[in-house]
């Protein structure tokens, strides 16, 4: 589904940020990546989704390089960043329908994505108001709303618990694992290690941008709390 | 007043800092030298206009006469600042932060507004004062005066800052009443500026028309006040002067420093029912370029003019006589025939190209950037959206204008007047977009940094105007009575559009790439 070949990414300013980085979400996948600050995590995600352009190595999406055909690549995925700077003077309505229109989702179909999410968030009664009235909260629930409105193949999220309320965090593990039993993949990175290990079935560690650890979360915690073994591989590594 | 002076030592190292953290290359030193030389070129104009006058009026021998213009280009200048920062209500992301932090609101504010008026006064500096030197150099007026038009440099923008503060929070408490509050803002704006340059003309109508100088000074006293301080050092002018200047000050401070930190006012929507309705890409993305550019007053007010100025040429051709235009030609030794169709489509097509979004639209994109990269946008879209704004704005006016000029010029010349201003507002649309590419300014805290202060908006300007101007110079210096009108006009619509083609085709090509890197 989303294959990563020996991705290097050196910064203008001579910093390198990832070195050789190899990483394999299958279908159905619930991938976790974690590193800390500075690491090479957003990079990585900022590259896969096509925000970042990378000279060394190759990111693969159903087989297909995001370099030679990067529309096709970015209709199968949908990302969220951490902290999602939308367009303050649309209403949320008016940002869900032009990424829609983007995605070319016909009427019906949006209809009825729109509706169930804006529901499960209880963002419906919000949507017609300017985006820059909303709280850091709801900007992130739109954004996933967004996110989920052309009913992609692959979900890339970027710290996507961060700002949201108990109630939407817990609403938002449960669309992930629905997203992954029904085939979809998802590939996130969090600084919050108990989720997961709760929720992921796969992770990746990476430090100083390079990956140390990588496999089933069963294999890489064995009987030691994710905690335990990240802090680990980080210090000693 | 320590913490205040810290506060504002902060932001000029912000304000430094934007500067010099992230670009260290030869092109960013070419953009900084470019903005040095035009702010140098500036001073150096200003300089000599003061010369000219000063010297003029000196051997006419009435010396007051110059102080007179000077003082009328101080009030125009502060009624210009008011207006300007009016349309640029202060935004601020370190609210929160310094809320935090055991500073009072006062110096925070007093920090925020001494930073701005830094700049009004550094703007002065090089526009104003230069002529109060001369004055005082030309006349032999000595050093006194020159301290004293110092004085009236640094009292000035304090109240143009005042005045502005207090237009910004009264339109900001009218627009947020309405669903479209932004939108509402940047009228306001508008009718202010309108104001301004009618208030401006009545002015200068009023001062130009009265030859009584004392009569005048006394029938406008702001103008006396400034100029028998910095002649004669009249205490009690003074008095007014800093009265004005310093107590608008106070109160606009005071009133900044009880809305800052309480929530503003949004407009909510009553409506319940959702729409649903589908778009093509392009439609949407174009849909969202509009709302943008309207909900910016400062991008709207840098941009719009030359369309309401395309206008404003069409009525005053309407109201002027062919022959007059002949006779204006005839003194230039200019005499063929459909030579005047040349220099008002030259006057048009320099009118219309002055309207340029694009050299600022991808600066604009910002923070947001992210939303076209990251989802399957094709690039020739997001370029094509933002071209079709600049274009609306342009092809609106020349569409009005055209029948207009095809009656008083001939109707069968109504092809000119649509097809060339649209060429050439188009190829400005396109190298205005690859410039900014060329030059981005992604990362700023307000919109007057890409659009004011970016080097793609200078270099589409001056660019526009050397392109559109050859193709005339050209014709009335060497062509003019050698070739038929017509002949011309045919060969600008082919020299426009060799530089579409061109011009797309580097956009397409060299501009995506850019777009990608970006």
């Amino acid at each position: 589904m989303l294959e990563i070949i020996n991705f290097s990414k050196v910064y203008r300013n001579g910093k390198q940020a990832v070195k050789g980085l190899n990483l394999t979400i299958e279908e159905g996948d619930l991938f976790a990546f974690i590193g800390h600050n500075g690491a090479g995590k957003t990079t990585t995600i900022k590259a896969i989704v096509g925000i970042l352009d990378f000279e060394e190595g190759d990111i693969l999406i159903k087989g297909v390089s995001v370099k030679k055909d990067p529309i096709f690549c970015k209709k199968q995925i949908a990302y969220i960043p951490d902290n999602p700077d939308l367009y303050d003077n649309l209403t949320g309505i008016q940002y869900l329908n032009l990424i829609a229109d983007i995605f070319e989702v016909p009427k019906m179909q949006r209809a009825e994505i729109i509706t169930k999410y804006a529901k499960m968030f209880e963002l419906t009664s919000e949507l017609n108001n300017f985006i820059s009235s909303y709280s850091h909260g709801m900007k992130q629930k739109l954004a996933i709303i967004s996110a989920m409105v052309h009913s992609p193949k692959i979900l890339i999220l970027d710290e996507p618990f961060v700002g949201l309320d108990p109630k939407a965090a817990f609403s938002v593990k449960q669309m992930m694992k629905e997203f992954c039993a029904n085939g979809g993949s998802i590939f996130f990175s969090t600084h919050i290690l108990e989720v997961a290990e709760k929720l992921c079935n796969k992770i990746a560690i990476i430090k100083n941008g390079e990956l140390i650890a990588m496999g089933n979360m069963e294999d890489i915690t064995k009987d030691a709390s994710l905690e335990d073994v990240f802090l680990e591989l980080t210090e000693h590594a | 007043m320590r913490k205040t002076w810290r506060l504002v030592y902060n932001y000029l190292l912000t304000f430094i800092g934007s500067f010099i953290s992230k670009r260290r290359n030869a092109r960013f030193a070419v953009g900084v030298l470019f903005v040095l030389g035009i702010g140098a070129l500036m001073v150096f104009l200003f300089t000599n206009t003061a010369i000219a006058t000063t010297v003029k009026f000196a051997q006419l021998g009435v010396p007051e006469l110059a102080m007179y213009s000077n003082s009328f280009m101080a009030i125009l200048i502060i009624l210009f600042l008011t207006v300007m920062r009016s349309a640029l209500p202060a935004k601020t992301t370190d609210e929160q932060l310094l809320l935090s932090l055991p500073i009072k609101k006062t110096q925070i504010i007093l920090a925020k507004s001494l930073f701005n008026y830094l700049f009004d006064f550094l703007s002065l500096l090089g526009i104003l004062f230069p002529s109060y030197i001369v004055y005082a150099v030309i006349n032999r007026a000595g050093i006194a005066l020159v301290f004293r038009g110092l004085l009236i440099t640094a009292l000035l923008p304090l109240f143009s800052n005042a005045l502005a503060t207090l237009i910004a929070m009264l339109f900001q408490k009218i627009a947020t009443s309405f669903r479209n509050f932004s939108l509402v803002q940047t009228f306001l704006i508008l009718l202010l500026i309108g104001g301004y340059v009618l208030a401006s003309y009545a002015l200068n109508d009023y001062l130009v028309s009265n030859t009584d100088l004392n009569a005048v000074l006394n029938r406008f006293k702001p103008m006396k006040w400034i100029m028998t301080f910095v002649l004669n050092g009249t205490l009690l002018s003074l008095l007014w002067i800093a009265l004005i200047s310093i107590g608008t000050y106070v109160i606009s401070i005071s009133l900044r420093v009880t809305v800052f930190g309480k929530e503003v006012k949004s407009y909510r929507s009553k409506k319940n029912d959702l729409n649903f309705n589908a778009k093509a890409p392009l439609w949407s993305l174009y849909q969202k370029e509009i709302k943008y550019y309207f909900s910016v007053p400062i991008y709207v007010i840098n941009t719009i003019f030359g369309a309401i100025m395309y206008v404003g040429l069409a009525i005053v051709l309407l109201f002027i006589k062919q022959q007059t235009i002949i006779d204006i030609m005839s003194s230039m030794n200019i005499g063929a025939s459909g030579a005047e169709l040349a220099f008002i489509l030259a006057a048009g097509c320099i009118i219309i190209t002055t309207v340029c979004t694009t050299s600022s639209a991808i600066s604009l994109e910002g923070k947001h950037l992210w939303i076209l990269k990251a989802h399957p946008v094709k690039v020739r879209d997001v370029f094509l959206s933002k071209i079709l704004v600049n274009m609306t704005l342009t092809t609106i006016p020349i569409l009005l204008v055209a029948p207009v000029l095809g009656i008083k010029y001939g109707l069968a010349n109504i092809w000119m007047f649509v097809l060339i201003p649209f060429l050439a507002s188009l190829v400005i649309a396109i190298l205005g977009l690859y410039f900014n590419l060329l030059f981005p300014k992604l990362e700023w805290e307000s919109e007057m940094q890409p659009v004011k202060q970016g080097l793609s908006v200078m270099v589409s300007l001056f660019f526009g105007f050397a392109f559109v101007i050859l193709p005339f110079v050209l014709y009335f210096a060497f062509l003019v009575n050698r070739i038929n009108y017509l002949w011309f006009a045919l060969m600008l619509l082919g020299y426009f559009a060799v530089w579409v083609a061109g011009s797309y085709f580097l956009l397409l090509k060299n501009g995506k790439t850019q777009f990608e890197r970006l």
